[in-house]
């Protein structure tokens, strides 16, 4: 296993396809990892404790998720295919079909491969999107994109 | 040679041997003065007993309890990134249901993971009603926790 998360609950993550970037930490989550922070947990929960951006829903709905991505010029796309000067974000959930709660998020990089941040784990570079879907974060709902800007140094 | 380290005398209690490297540490670290010779080393240090007001009463059952609610929790939450799916967490829940007597173990379990704390603040604030984080600091869990050991000590919480 590459990392310290459970292994059964991202069982498609494997020494092969996963490389671990950081150590485990709490400071910061998948949705924040995505947006390009490590310092803070955003999540939109009721009691208003952890950071979510100002005037978007504190609701955990895929509308809520695709307006805080919107607030940094993220919008929903087609697919999350590599494409130059795309920089492409992929939104996880579970439950019905059209009815999911996110549940995780992970940013494409430059060569086509994506990072997530896992729970309170780790950072990780892993091939594919696919590779952190499972039980824990169901499967990819939706992708996002923007014009990729000049990187931000994520390791 | 190394001088070795093999008691410590203080003027209100009889010497104690030492043995342990981390007690040589604390000893060389609280040392108010130090005597050497090539076979010994004599640190002096100020033992005063600490006075039993400051320590606070911790009740045993209570504090097993929630050792052992947090090592569910841990393990009930694995991987989520959802702060919401933690907090309803059954073992979560149950540390909340402690009520007061709790504040006291979490501020300590807050305190002991340093610069990487944990999300306690959803049951302080359910416990305890308050709410004294800034709201620009929401989510840095680093900020929000100095934030609680300042309201916990001006409303008299020990740990």
């Amino acid at each position: 296993m590459p990392g310290s998360w459970p292994p059964n609950e991202l069982p498609h993550l494997a020494e092969d396809n996963c490389e671990v970037k950081s150590k485990a930490t709490k400071r910061y989550n998948c949705v924040a990892w995505a947006a390009g922070e490590d310092f803070r947990w955003w999540w939109p929960d009721p009691m208003g404790k952890d950071y979510w951006p100002l005037g978007i829903p504190r609701a955990v709905t895929v509308e809520a998720f695709l307006l805080a991505y919107g607030t940094l010029g993220f919008k929903l796309y087609f697919d999350g295919t590599h494409q130059a000067g795309i920089e492409k974000l992929a939104l996880y959930g579970k439950g019905q079909a059209g009815a999911e709660v996110p549940t995780h998020a992970a940013l494409q990089l430059e060569n086509g491969e994506w990072t997530s941040k896992i729970g309170r784990f780790e950072d990780v570079y892993h091939k594919t999107a696919a590779a952190v879907e499972g039980p824990i974060y169901g499967h990819v709902i939706c992708h996002l994109a923007r014009p990729r800007r000049p990187a931000p140094d994520l390791e | 040679m190394m001088a070795q380290p093999i008691s410590i005398t203080t003027s209100k209690i009889a010497p104690i041997p030492i043995v342990q490297q981390t007690y040589h540490t604390f000893c060389a670290a609280t040392a108010i003065a130090e005597v050497e010779s090539d076979w010994y080393r004599v640190w002096i240090v100020d033992a005063s007993p600490i006075p039993e007001a400051t320590l606070p009463t911790l009740p045993i059952e209570d504090w097993l309890k929630f050792q052992s609610l947090v090592a569910e929790w841990q393990a009930q939450r694995g991987a989520t990134s959802s702060t919401t799916e933690a907090a309803i967490c059954q073992a979560y829940q149950s540390i909340i249901g402690m009520g007061k007597v709790a504040v006291q173990f979490i501020l300590k379990q807050l305190e002991s993971e340093g610069d990487d704390p944990d999300q306690w603040f959803w049951a302080l604030t359910a416990i305890t009603g308050a709410n004294p984080e800034s709201a620009e600091d929401r989510g840095d869990y680093v900020k929000m926790a100095a934030s609680w050991f300042e309201w916990a000590k001006n409303q008299g919480y020990a740990w």
